[in-house]
């Protein structure tokens, strides 16, 4: 290409343009593009244009919502959460949905709060958050809130947060009570000495849970099988840690597994070990289509569900009745809990089947 | 110096040290008069195994010691660590023959969950009889292990990288794919669709007391020795990864080879992938994850080089013992398991100290003999 190809002056000029041109016309695109898909919930930085300020109840149809979670949208809970959302977004006529969540394995609060803020600076009407560390993350949600979106949390807060934020509401199971009633069905289904099947420390959330359920029994009845991080992803590791806590504890009479991944393991254990597993009673914190079926073979005692479909639709519907002016009557509500059992999982099954429950 | 008997040393030696010629002085050339060899203690101790064999027989006293009756030293306490061994040791079988072709695979942890979402969904969604999915998760491995191989080998990018890219980007791939068909992360039930099929018999059970997958992985081992020490393609690997420039110039297809060799590594996380499933009855697509760097660990406890050349699969398969001893050993003693990883971090680093302490001197020895 030679030097006058554009021809002499204009064309020296047309060259130092170019670039700026460029950026404009990218610019220009980019605007243009706005993402219509109300179902579409998608994680990562895709930016939408801006909506405006965000405070006056809009007539249906142009309404966003920006949810920002604490674990990748592949976690069994993020789907559920996410269904919840999607649902909740077409029933009261959000045309913008999305979930932004962990992109890394080491995602730390203050990923997250960089994500909130990003999401922030796209004005969408509404925002679902996820609270596992208030420290880090409260600072972000009370921005959120001072730029007029309505901002309800979810999944992991407390009361605490909803007042020392301003958030509308928070719609949560806590994990130490979900622990603590766990605890008390398992004691109420007979067993004496229990294994909870966990991790080792370091996820506030499992470390909750499996504190309540040691607080609901006596002291020294419960075994706590902290299998290392490295092995959760190794299924036959899974097993065969259970196997071999199993085996050095003779008395134990029930088993629990402290979140879905450990389902399908737990109930490998159960047939591998034959008439002991028969004997013994076997339960779990997460549903997941391998309980459901225990539930139904009656190898399984039942199944604490927290309800995450729930969290998202019930947040949504607080912060949509919100922006028509009407007021949430409770600043906490608690998802769950609920036991599913062999006798009310019919009903538990229709929910399935609507894509209601995992 | 009789030419003759300078031969038949080199035979009985080169048989012996099958493992170990790389760039590693076999002691072909380097013996002094006729009839010295080195004594035995001397030969074995610069095996490459060794140090892997050490180190299980160490840990196995230590668990055997302060495990006392919890179970550690009965049938089901053995067969529970030799399986997880074993889940670890597959994989390890076709790393070690790579590394001692000179590359990395870094992506067989995510082929693992990837894979066994595939074929659990051609046989569970699609009920395609088990012999479809395991074909369907076979081809995917040869597309994994030709775009890891090709690339590698034609565009000079380092396989640590090449392979990374491909574990993220099929871990991407396995999570959004499944959420597609199913609207979850993990697809159930493939032994109720599958358990009556007589190919399932290769991937579930118990046959002579021994689970399956600690079958595969024996089998495995003793097939990737016998191929490195005894055939030419053995021989192929060890010039792709000690001088692959030399090996090309005199006709070894070091491409070719390695490219094989990253189709052997994708087939093995497909048969992992499908074990896991099996052990569960379903297959969940982050299955594997954190796999590929334990299947190194035990390759390097087991005497392999990280720079290529110089490895052994039975060293491997103590490696893979070993580390299955420990992950298991700890639930059987009151120790907390998170000192796991600690224990871990330790024992690689004495056992590569040690591995190239030994070969360092043996070449010392060897020269001076």
């Amino acid at each position: 290409m030679n030097r006058t190809d554009f021809g002499g002056h204009a064309g020296r000029r047309w060259r130092a343009a170019a670039p700026l041109l460029t950026l404009v016309a990218v610019g220009a695109l980019a605007a243009g593009c706005t993402s219509t898909g109300s179902d579409s919930a998608s994680s990562g930085a895709a930016s939408s244009a801006p909506q405006g300020s965000a405070a006056q109840p809009a007539a249906s149809g142009d309404l966003s919502l920006i949810m920002v979670g604490h674990g990748p949208e592949s976690d069994p809970t993020a789907v559920i959460m996410v269904r919840g959302m999607n649902d909740a977004c077409q029933t009261f006529g959000f045309s913008e949905c999305k979930y932004r969540g962990a992109t890394t394995e080491t995602f730390s609060a203050a990923d997250q709060a960089a994500i909130i803020e990003a999401a922030i600076a796209e004005q969408p009407d509404v925002m679902l958050i996820t609270d596992p560390t208030p420290e880090g993350l409260n600072p972000s949600i009370q921005e959120a809130i001072a730029a007029g979106i309505k901002v309800a949390l979810v999944n992991q807060a407390t009361e605490k947060d909803v007042i020392d934020t301003g958030a509308l509401q928070a719609v949560a199971a806590d994990p130490y009570t979900t622990g603590k009633l766990v605890g008390e069905q398992l004691i109420a289904a007979g067993v004496k000495r229990p294994l909870i099947m966990s991790v080792t420390p370091g996820i506030p959330f499992v470390d909750q849970r499996v504190d309540g359920i040691v607080d609901a029994y006596p002291e020294g009845a419960v075994n706590v099988l902290q299998l290392p991080l490295e092995t959760i992803n190794n299924p036959t590791a899974v097993v065969q840690g259970t196997q071999a806590a199993l085996v050095k504890d003779e008395q134990v009479d029930g088993v629990l597994s402290v979140g879905v991944l450990f389902n399908p393991p737990m109930l490998a254990v159960r047939d591998n070990i034959g008439d002991r597993g028969k004997a013994m009673k076997w339960a779990s914190i997460d549903v997941g289509e391998a309980v459901m079926a225990g539930l139904e073979a009656g190898d399984v005692t039942f199944a604490a569900d927290e309800q995450p479909y729930l969290q998202t639709f019930q947040a949504v519907q607080t912060a949509y009745l919100a922006m028509q002016g009407v007021e949430p009557g409770q600043q906490f509500i608690k998802s769950g809990p609920v036991f599913v059992t062999p006798d009310n999982l019919e009903q538990y099954k229709i929910a399935t089947e609507a894509g209601v429950r995992g | 110096m009789d030419k003759e008997s300078v031969t038949t040393e080199a035979s009985s030696t080169s048989v012996e040290e099958a493992s170990a010629p790389g760039p590693v002085p076999s002691g072909k050339a380097a013996h002094g008069s006729p009839g010295t060899r080195l004594p035995l203690w001397r030969r074995l101790i610069v095996r490459p195994e060794l140090t892997a064999v050490a180190g299980t027989i160490v840990a196995f006293s230590f668990f055997a010691l302060t495990s006392g009756s919890s179970g550690f030293l009965t049938y089901l306490g053995t067969i529970n660590y030799l399986s997880v061994a074993a889940t670890i040791g597959i994989l390890a079988v076709p790393v070690t023959l790579l590394l001692v072709a000179g590359e990395f695979d870094l992506s067989i942890g995510a082929a693992v969950g990837a894979t066994g979402v595939l074929v659990s969904y051609v046989v569970v969604e699609l009920q395609l009889p088990l012999w479809a999915g395991l074909v369907a998760g076979l081809a995917i491995a040869v597309v994994i292990g030709l775009v890891n191989g090709l690339l590698t080998t034609f565009t000079g990018i380092p396989s640590f990288l090449v392979t990374l890219a491909m574990m993220f980007a099929l871990e991407g791939l396995a999570v959004a794919l499944t959420k597609k068909v199913t609207g979850q992360t993990s697809i159930n039930g493939l032994n109720r669709a599958a358990g009556d099929d007589p190919l399932f018999a290769l991937f579930s059970g118990t046959y002579f007391g021994v689970p399956v997958d600690v079958i595969w992985w024996i089998g495995l081992t003793v097939l990737a020795a016998f191929v490195l020490a005894k055939t030419k393609f053995g021989n192929w690997i060890y010039v792709s990864g000690g001088n692959a420039d030399a090996g090309a110039r005199m006709g070894v297809p070091v491409r070719l080879t390695k490219t094989l060799l990253y189709i052997c590594t994708a087939s093995a996380a497909v048969l992992v992938g499908v074990l896991f499933t099996t052990q569960v009855n379903q297959a969940d697509a982050t299955n594997g994850a954190g796999m590929e760097f334990q299947a190194a660990v035990a390759t390097v406890i087991g005497g392999a080089l990280i720079t290529g050349g110089y490895g052994s699969p039975i060293g491997t398969f103590f490696g893979a013992l070993l580390f299955g001893m420990v992950a298991q050993g700890f639930f059987y003693t009151d120790i907390d398991g998170a000192y796991f990883s600690t224990f871990l971090g330790v024992m690689l680093l004495l056992a590569v100290g040690l591995n190239q302490y030994l070969r360092i001197s043996s070449m010392r020895a060897r020269s001076k003999a």
